[in-house]
């Protein structure tokens, strides 16, 4: 009778958000499809870009954390926010100010030249389906529990639905329905919180107090200094203007709702992880004490509601990670269209919608493919993380920043920093710090190539 | 504690927030190229 329950409400809540998808219209042309038509207001953009990043990671995940290790997280996660909110003081508006960019592509072409518009092109749509195969993964592990399905079709289903509506909408429906699962995220988790707090936690706020501070003194106990460091790192920098959020940028209506978008963007981030971390931490009172950081949340809703708060979860669970695996397809194949196909030969508008629709659904089949082999949800996104801040982000910060970028320092920022990040992650160290030196030796390599072509200019000359 | 609750509060104002413009955003996608055609057949007409 329970599973008949769950697989109503999340049947339910997919028929509800198709129909909201096909409301927002497909569109028809290709600045609809990667951009909206820049005229997404405020209230799109910040929902949206919220629901990119809370993907399982940022829920299921912290309130694991917070469980094992109280408020150490909440402190870590600052470094995210902090992150957001610089991005929108100083790159966000700058990007929408570019006239005719869809992408980072474009941005790093008009700042450089064509050569590293094509790279920039690789690079994205590798890091949106490496991104879009661990999204596609964690939502098969979410319908697995609801249908009991083999893996395969759990992903299977997963990517058909957002494939579709992402496919013939675009940029649109994609926002939209972000908006639609932000609205369900945001208000039934910390519902659950509450519900927790007044009811099922023993001894009040100084039993919440006390769990708080044994959690947070065992977490500090249990990493050294070193690792804490490179996780804050890697929230700082591992998922900075990552594709889907520059689109985003790009895409608001003025340069004011850009910086607006990203800066509430980062204040709501502070106030979801102290959700997500009191909840873990409320939890301790609840659920068993050795329960498996990804467990935490599910054995905690399963525990204090009946059947129809755990679907209703689930569905919660299943927005999450549809409302990340859409704006990584749409980026993904925005950015094949416009920086890697565009650039070899004029096309329609027509044919770029086109191959944009094409590569969504080729981006879809090769996530769906390598999601079956993620060996984890955390892991596999580190390993995104480590690549795309070296790789892309001293190119086009400093491009944005410096007077005169020279296409030299661009091509070797871009080639040194991701074949030295994917050298790390071949050659295998346990820590999560190779972010550091493989930035360090993309930002050299940017320094070597700007003062080459510095000096082969002038003996040109 | 009174964190706690002014995050939870700020989550669920956002939440309501965003819902509202959606609602507002998906009554008027059907409306708007309506009105656009009618804006350009006023022009043609003057």
């Amino acid at each position: 009778m329970h599973a008949v329950l769950a697989v109503c409400v999340v049947v339910g809540y997919v028929l509800v958000l198709t129909f909201v998808a096909v409301r927002a219209r497909a569109a028809r042309e290709f600045s609809e499809f990667s951009l909206a038509g820049r005229r997404l207001p405020l209230a799109l953009v910040f929902g949206s870009l919220c629901a990119t990043y809370v993907g399982p990671a940022f829920s299921i995940g912290f309130v694991g954390k917070g469980f094992e290790s109280g408020l150490l997280f909440c402190a870590v996660g600052l470094a995210y926010s902090l992150q957001n909110i610089l991005v929108g003081l100083f790159v966000a508006p700058r990007l929408r100010s570019l006239p005719d960019c869809h992408t980072l592509g474009d941005v790093i072409g008009q700042k450089y030249d064509r050569r590293c518009q094509v790279l920039a092109g690789i690079i994205s749509v590798g890091l949106c389906a490496g991104f879009s195969a661990v999204m596609a993964s964690a939502g098969g592990v979410v319908l697995m529990n609801v249908f009991s399905l083999p893996k395969w079709s759990a992903v299977t289903i997963v990517v058909a639905v957002t494939a579709l509506y992402t496919t013939f909408g675009g940029l649109r429906a994609s926002v939209v329905t972000d908006a639609f699962q932000f609205a369900a995220f945001a208000l039934l988790l910390p519902a659950t919180l509450v519900l927790v707090l007044v009811f099922h936690l023993g001894g009040g706020a100084a039993g919440f107090v006390a769990h708080a501070g044994a959690a947070t003194a065992h977490g500090f106990g249990s990493m050294s200094g070193r690792e804490i460091l490179g996780l804050v790192a890697l929230l700082l920098l591992g998922e900075t203007l990552i594709p889907p959020y520059a689109n985003r940028a790009l895409a608001s209506g003025t340069t004011r709702i850009s910086r607006n978008g990203f800066v509430l963007a980062g204040i709501f981030s502070v106030m979801w992880f102290v959700v997500m971390i009191s909840l873990g931490v409320a939890a301790r009172g609840v659920i068993e004490e050795g329960t498996s950081e990804d467990n935490v949340l599910l054995n905690l809703v399963k525990t204090i509601m009946p059947a129809e708060g755990y679907a209703l979860l689930l569905v919660v669970l299943v927005s999450v990670v549809m409302s990340s695996l859409d704006s990584l397809l749409n980026a993904g194949a925005v950015s094949f269209a416009e920086d890697v196909v565009k650039p070899f030969g004029r096309l329609s508008d027509a044919t770029k919608l086109n191959v944009g629709r094409c590569a969504t659904v080729v981006i879809a089949a090769v996530a769906g493919a390598a999601a079956v082999s993620v060996p984890s949800i955390i892991g596999g996104l580190l390993i995104c993380y480590t690549i795309w801040a070296p790789a892309i982000l001293p190119a086009l910060i400093l491009g944005l920043w410096v007077k005169r970028p020279r296409p030299l320092a661009g091509i070797l920022s871009m080639g040194v920093g991701t074949v030295v990040a994917i050298t790390f992650q071949i050659v295998g160290t346990s820590d999560n710090k190779p972010i550091i030196p493989s930035l360090a030796a993309a930002l050299v390599a940017y320094g070597l190539g700007h003062w080459l072509q510095v000096i082969l200019a002038r003996r040109a000359k | 504690m009174c964190f706690v609750v002014t995050a939870i509060l700020f989550a669920v104002g956002s939440g309501v927030w965003v819902a509202a413009a959606l609602i507002k955003t998906v009554a008027c996608s059907r409306r708007k190229p309506d009105s656009a055609a009618a804006d350009a057949d006023s022009r043609q007409s003057r």
